[in-house]
């Protein structure tokens, strides 16, 4: 009793001090294919369910006691002794009214509950119309166009077609909609009902479908489709006119290539997706597409190949997309942000490109892509840092070459993040590494500058990147140019007036190349943030500070997850590498998918790639 | 192919952790006392206290495989529940006194080399955060950066090895006895508490994957150590030989100082203070990890990460109890000494009495 008591005492205190994390879900792993070892979810059912349980008896029990009333007064009227029971049924259907009326609002929570109390079409024609007039807030709003008519089947049915204005092509509207349904003339209505007869025999359209709620004609007319009201029948038909006015295929304007494809993705979904089917004749290719956004509800799709990609992943990229609560998503970047491990850490956590041509690649690679209207770059997960490390035309060139090529980017990166600060730690802290002619040469130079080296850096930084964001603004081809003068009038000018040392700008000016041979822009601009926290750690503790600060980085990036996948794999943790990480093997050898992925089909290709080396050449010999 | 649940460490996470907690004692003043005591037979007293923590190691996974749990609820079902509390206090302890003693010495080689005009206090603050954001981190971030890390590192150690050549004087290495066989034996079996970090696998074994991982971790990583331990004594002999080596404070720095290639490549010491500052970083984080993770387990809490700050206050304060850096080397020898009882007697406990544990229940079952 006494033991029991000092534990209750324990325990309270210990709950009142101790900290308690947050009932969270565990974070998501991308695992190993679960494929040889599903098995059936038999699961019970949970507890809070019985509340639902019992309602749903309630309900067959109704429907029971319902059936059993009306078989009984049908053979009550058979038998002619309906008059002498009148009480008795009066009775029976009082009770069933009122069970009813427990039932209907069951019902009516039940439909809450589930959100399927969305607007139904009516098969009156005008309640449709002035349902859309009131979501459409018309007349006041002038983009949505209704149009009556009548089909001239038979009998001859009222119709109304809504469009958005700019949004459906007119052409087709005109010829393959209104045309084929107003001069329709004494066409005999087939056994099938009209919706099909429209459908199947008078829209040459290319899709037309049938929907059954005004959320999915909401979703139809806003993204370009005509909808097709028809007069007596509670369904619409969305009809595939989508003509809005958009930027043809162009050249990759941030992923330019030397040798690789020159085509880049524009604003419109279905043309990126087409142009990476294009690229990729698989009939495995999957392309699932879902609304996102509560007020404007931009499609996003999912591309992966279903015989190679994680199925887990796929699932976990979905839920993460469906689970997604905000108003718009416009941008790629946007939903990024919204889909990302860890949103607050700068690293990009997904691969951003332009290009159809790289997506094909991680495609291929059991990676998973995603798209979004209106955004002309796509997303590819997971990836790891050295993903990010690659560039476009990297397989159009021989191995030694792009291996060569991404070497320098990585010394890119790695000055652009540490140089300032090595630099500053280095001249303010231990001078002694310094050879001794290049320590006077610094000396001299920065002898005549009256501020301290970080008020150097700081402003030399403060330059770059007021010269990086205003050539981005100053309109068309000024914008570089100016960029280039700029720096170099300021650089020398900076000099001549003694406000910072010839050996700054050479730093500053190195450091700014060094960024731009990181191929990813938004990596790019991490390595940029880690800059001046690197230069404010060597401005406190010299290299100390520096080797601290970079020991602390790459902790951060070793806890860090890209859908599940360690973020420096395969080298932490180590796994087998499909042969492409920091350098890359040459194409025919890279047998195996990245390990890492845990894709259902590991090999790439087989052993022997090149078969033809083993057989025998059909042509002469050299004799 | 790779399972990557969160605490399921590999192979290369386990040599990392093992090898950054033992290691770090070779920029210290370990070395030269080593060499002073033992001369030039000291290599011997290395392979003797890295075999003896590595037999201890295998014990403690045997006695680990007999009940499941973790290092509380094993000892527990051994030794009892006092016994439990003395045990994992006393590791958490020895621990603990491991990360703060060796981040007094390395905030002392800091300011001796590095940064001798920065404030004493501040560099033990600078190396206790860093530590303690490591230690938040967690033991997968401190294990994969380690091994990121290290191969780097060791690449740095090895060019210092290589550019002192010009100064090897291989004669240094005789008399090979050293001051007398019993001497280095006794020195070897003293010794065992500089390896003491090995049983970090054992404790954290529900991080990795399986036993073989721990195992496997562990004769690669005490290995590796030995192997670099030996390359570095015997460099650090043939170079100052055993009269003036046992008189140095700072062997790796003074060994990176004699380095003269031409007059772009010297003075490079400056250099490699990133190399040691990582080194004492893995030893410290790792060795907080261990002593915070140990008192987690014992009182059942729910996360090691919010004690993780007040770990490092702890152990910063503790590391500026000492008045000078000759008792932080004192009170480190005298670490080492008792470390021992968790090399030997506890093990020694706990597989004695996993054995009779064993026999009892087999004895049971027969009945």
């Amino acid at each position: 009793m006494r033991k029991d008591g000092i534990q209750t005492i324990y325990t309270s205190i210990k709950n009142i001090l101790v900290y308690q994390p947050s009932k969270q879900p565990d974070p998501f792993v991308l695992d190993e294919n679960q494929q040889d070892t599903k098995k059936i979810n038999c699961d019970p059912i949970p507890l809070d369910s019985s509340e639902s349980l019992q309602q749903l008896e309630a309900m067959v029990q109704y429907a029971k006691r319902l059936v059993t009333f009306i078989e009984d007064y049908i053979e009550e009227l058979h038998n002619g002794q309906w008059f002498g029971k009148r009480r008795e049924w009066k009775v029976q259907y009082d009770a069933l009214k009122q069970q009813q009326t427990e039932i209907n609002a069951i019902l009516e929570k039940k439909n809450n509950d589930d959100n399927v109390s969305e607007p139904t079409i009516s098969t009156s024609l005008e309640e449709n119309q002035k349902k859309i007039e009131e979501i459409y807030q018309l007349p006041l709003n002038k983009d949505v166009v209704i149009r009556k008519f009548i089909i001239s089947t038979q009998p001859e049915v009222k119709a109304l077609l809504i469009f958005m204005d700019g949004l459906a092509d007119k052409k087709v509207m005109n010829m393959a909609v209104l045309q084929p349904l107003m001069l329709l003339q004494n066409q005999q209505e087939s056994d099938s009902d009209v919706v099909d007869f429209i459908i199947e025999q008078c829209l040459p359209s290319g899709q037309a479908s049938r929907v059954g709620s005004f959320k999915e004609v909401q979703q139809g007319i806003n993204t370009g489709d005509a909808v097709l009201f028809l007069d007596g029948i509670g369904e619409a038909v969305t009809i595939e006119t989508k003509g809005a006015e958009h930027r043809g295929v162009d050249r990759p304007a941030t992923e330019q290539s030397v040798r690789g494809s020159q085509n880049a993705f524009t604003e419109v979904l279905r043309v990126n997706t087409a142009l990476i089917r294009s690229m990729l004749h698989s009939s495995d290719l999957i392309t699932e597409m879902i609304p996102v956004g509560k007020r404007g509800h931009s499609n996003c799709a999912i591309m992966y190949l279903k015989t190679i990609a994680n199925e887990e992943l796929v699932a976990e990229v979905r839920r993460r997309i469906k689970g997604i609560n905000t108003d718009i998503i416009i941008d790629s970047g946007i939903l990024e942000h919204f889909i990302v491990d860890f949103p607050s850490n700068p690293f990009p956590q997904t691969l951003s490109t332009e290009r159809p041509d790289r997506v094909v690649v991680h495609l291929v690679e059991g990676r998973v892509a995603i798209l979004v209207d209106g955004s002309p770059f796509g997303h590819i997960a997971p990836i790891s840092l050295f993903t990010l490390m690659h560039s476009a035309d990297d397989f159009s060139m021989h191995f030694y070459y792009s291996n060569f090529l991404r070497m320098i980017r990585w010394v890119g990166g790695l000055i652009s993040m540490l140089l300032p600060a090595l630099y500053l730690a280095i001249s303010t802290f231990h001078q002694e590494a310094i050879p001794t002619e290049l320590l006077l040469s610094i000396t001299a130079a920065r002898g005549q500058v009256p501020f301290p080296t970080i008020f150097e850096i700081l402003l030399m930084e403060l330059a770059f990147e007021l010269i990086r964001e205003g050539g981005l603004r100053i309109p068309g081809i000024l914008g570089s140019t100016l960029g280039i003068v700029g720096a170099i009038i300021l650089g020398q000018a900076a000099v001549s007036a003694k406000i910072v040392s010839p050996i700054m700008v050479i730093v500053i000016a190195v450091t700014g190349l060094a960024s731009y041979s990181i191929p990813e822009y938004r990596l790019a601009s991490a390595f940029r943030i880690f800059r001046l926290v690197f230069v404010f750690m060597a401005l406190v503790m010299g290299l100390v500070g520096v080797a601290c600060s970079f020991f602390v980085l790459t902790g951060i990036l070793s806890s860090l997850k890209s859908f599940g996948m360690p973020y420096l794999a395969p080298i932490a943790p180590k796994t087998t590498s499909g042969g492409d990480v920091i350098l890359r093997k040459p194409v025919h050898m890279q047998q195996r998918r990245p390990d890492e992925l845990n894709t259902q089909d590991v090999i790439r290709q087989g052993d022997v790639s090149r078969p033809w080396t083993k057989q025998i050449p059909t042509g002469g010999d050299d004799s | 192919m790779k399972s990557y649940h969160v605490g399921k460490l590999g192979v290369a996470e386990g040599i990392a952790l093992v090898f950054g907690m033992i290691v770090s004692r070779l920029f210290l003043s370990g070395m030269s006392d080593g060499i002073r005591n033992n001369g030039q037979l000291y290599w011997l007293a290395m392979i003797l206290f890295t075999l003896i923590p590595l037999v201890v190691l295998f014990m403690m996974v045997y006695v680990n495989n007999s009940v499941s749990g973790d290092i509380v609820v094993v000892c527990k079902h051994l030794v009892g529940k006092a016994g439990a509390w003395l045990i994992v206090i006393a590791y958490s302890g020895m621990f603990f006194a491991n990360s703060v003693l060796v981040l007094r010495q390395y905030a002392e080689y800091t300011l001796s080399t590095a940064l001798p005009r920065a404030d004493f206090q501040l560099v033990i603050v600078w190396y206790a955060v860093t530590a303690g954001v490591i230690c938040y981190l967690g033991i997968e971030a401190l294990c994969r950066a380690s091994c990121i890390l290290l191969p780097f590192m060791l690449v740095g150690l090895f060019l210092i090895f290589a550019m002192v050549s010009p100064f090897y004087i291989v004669y240094n290495l005789t008399p090979w006895q050293g001051n007398g066989i019993m001497t280095v034996v006794e020195s070897g079996v003293h010794g065992v508490g500089y390896n003491m970090g090995v049983l970090s696998l054992v404790f954290l074994s529900s991080a990795f994957q399986n036993t073989k991982t721990i195992k496997s971790a562990a004769i690669y990583a005490i290995s590796g150590s030995l192997v670099l331990r030996i390359v570095d004594m015997l460099v650090y002999t043939m170079v100052f030989g055993v009269a003036v080596g046992g008189e140095k404070t700072m062997p790796f720095y003074e060994l990176a100082r004699l380095v003269y290639v031409n007059q772009y490549i010297q003075r490079i010491e400056a250099l490699f203070i990133v190399v040691w500052v990582m080194f004492g970083l893995m030893a410290i984080a790792g060795s907080m990890y261990m002593g915070l993770y140990l008192i987690v387990v014992l009182l059942k809490l729910p996360g090691l990460r919010p004690i993780a700050p007040l770990g490092a206050i702890i152990v910063a304060n503790l590391a500026m109890l000492p008045p000078d850096i000759g008792t932080t080397i004192r009170l480190d020898q005298l670490l080492v000494q008792v470390s021992q009882v968790g090399i030997y007697l506890f093990p020694g406990i706990l597989f004695v009495m996993a054995l009779v544990k064993k026999r009892r229940k087999k004895s049971c079952a027969d009945i």
